[in-house]
C-alpha cells in the first residue's frame, strides 16, 4: 500500500524528498474537501498525511470520519502540538492523562 | 413509562423483574468492558505520549533542512533531487481487534536506505541536500509509527465514550425506571389483593 500526502506545495516537499510518489497539491481548504472523498475511498492508500491547520478547518463530521478511518489511516501533522486528541481524552476520561508522565 | 400506561398484572410484574435482571447483567458486563478498554487505552497512551512531540520536532527539522537546501542550492536543484529519489516507502495495513474495537496495525515493508541507495549521486549533491533527504526520511519513519498509535488511541477513546454513555444510561435511567415500575405494579397488586379480601369479607358478612 502507498502513503499519500495532500497539502500545499511547501507541505508536500519533505514527503516527496522521502520518496512519496502520491502527492496532491492543493491551494485552499475547499480543494481538500473535494479531494478527501476520493482519497478515503482509494483502497491502495494505506496512510494519508494531512496538514493539521487544514484539518482543523474541516467540519466536525468530516474530521470524525477521517480519525475513524482504518484504510487509509489518516494522520495530521504541523508545527503545533496535538490539541484535539488531548481535549478528547479530557472529555472521555475526565483527566488530562496525555500531559502527565 | 407513565404509570397510567402500566398494566398492573402479575405477568407484567414478572416481565419487569426479568428486564431488571437483564439490565443489571448488561450493566455489569458493560462496566467490565469499560475497564478492559481503559487498560488497553493506558497501554496505547504510554506509546502515544511523547510521540507527537517527536513528530512535530522531526517535521520542523525537515522543513528547516529543506529551506536551507533551497536557499543555498536553489529550488530547482531540490526539485530535481526529488525526481532522482528511487526509494519509495511501502506499508501494509491489517486490523487488530481490541475489546471489539478494530484498530490498525501498520507493517513497514520498505527498509530504511543508506546514502548509496537513495538514487542520486554523492558527487553531484551537497551535504545540505543529504540532510534534507535524511531528515525527510526520518520523518516518514516516525509518521508510520504515529499513524498506528494515534488512530488506535482515537478509536479506543471513541469506544470508551460510547460504553460510558451506555453504562450511565443503564445506571441512572433504565434500571431506576424499571425498579420504579416494578414497585408500582407490586404495590398495586397488593392493594388489589387487600380490596379483594375486604370485598369477600363484606359478601361473607351479608350472607351470614
Amino acid at each position: 500500500m502507498d502513503i499519500a500526502v495532500a497539502g500545499t506545495d511547501s507541505f508536500v516537499t519533505p514527503f516527496r524528498l522521502a520518496g512519496l510518489k502520491r502527492f496532491y497539491t492543493i491551494d485552499t481548504v475547499e480543494d481538500l474537501k473535494s479531494l478527501l472523498p476520493r482519497l478515503l475511498s482509494d483502497k491502495s492508500i494505506g496512510i494519508l498525511i494531512l496538514y493539521d491547520k487544514e484539518v482543523s478547518s474541516l467540519s466536525v463530521n468530516l474530521r470524525q470520519k477521517l480519525w475513524m478511518s482504518i484504510k487509509p489511516v489518516v494522520i495530521s501533522i504541523g508545527s503545533e502540538p496535538e490539541v484535539d486528541i488531548r481535549e478528547r481524552i479530557k472529555q472521555a476520561i475526565g483527566v488530562d492523562l496525555y500531559a502527565s508522565k | 413509562m407513565a404509570e397510567t400506561e402500566i398494566q398492573a398484572t402479575r405477568s407484567q410484574l414478572l416481565e419487569t423483574r426479568k428486564r431488571i435482571v437483564l439490565s443489571k447483567r448488561g450493566y455489569s458486563l458493560l462496566k467490565m468492558k469499560r475497564d478492559g478498554l481503559m487498560m488497553e487505552f493506558m497501554k496505547v497512551l504510554k506509546e502515544a505520549r511523547g510521540l507527537r512531540g517527536v513528530l512535530v520536532t522531526s517535521y520542523l527539522e525537515a522543513v528547516k533542512a529543506i529551506s536551507v537546501a533551497e536557499a543555498v542550492e536553489g529550488k530547482i536543484a531540490v526539485e530535481s533531487l526529488i525526481y532522482a529519489i528511487r526509494a519509495t516507502p511501502e506499508i501494509s495495513i491489517s486490523d487488530k481487534n481490541l475489546m471489539g474495537v478494530k484498530v490498525p496495525t501498520i507493517n513497514i515493508l520498505s527498509k530504511s536506505v543508506g546514502y548509496q541507495e537513495r538514487g542520486y549521486g554523492i558527487i553531484g549533491t551537497t551535504i545540505r541536500m543529504d540532510l534534507a533527504v535524511g531528515s525527510s526520511m526520518k520523518l516518514m519513519e516516525i509518521i508510520e509509527k504515529a499513524a498506528e498509535v494515534e488512530t488506535s488511541l482515537r478509536k479506543l477513546l471513541d469506544e470508551i465514550e460510547k460504553v460510558k454513555r451506555r453504562v450511565n444510561a443503564l445506571e441512572f435511567r433504565v434500571i431506576p425506571s424499571l425498579e420504579e415500575t416494578e414497585s408500582f405494579i407490586r404495590l398495586r397488586l397488593e392493594e388489589m389483593e387487600r380490596e379483594n379480601i375486604f370485598r369477600l369479607k363484606r359478601i361473607k358478612g351479608r350472607i351470614s
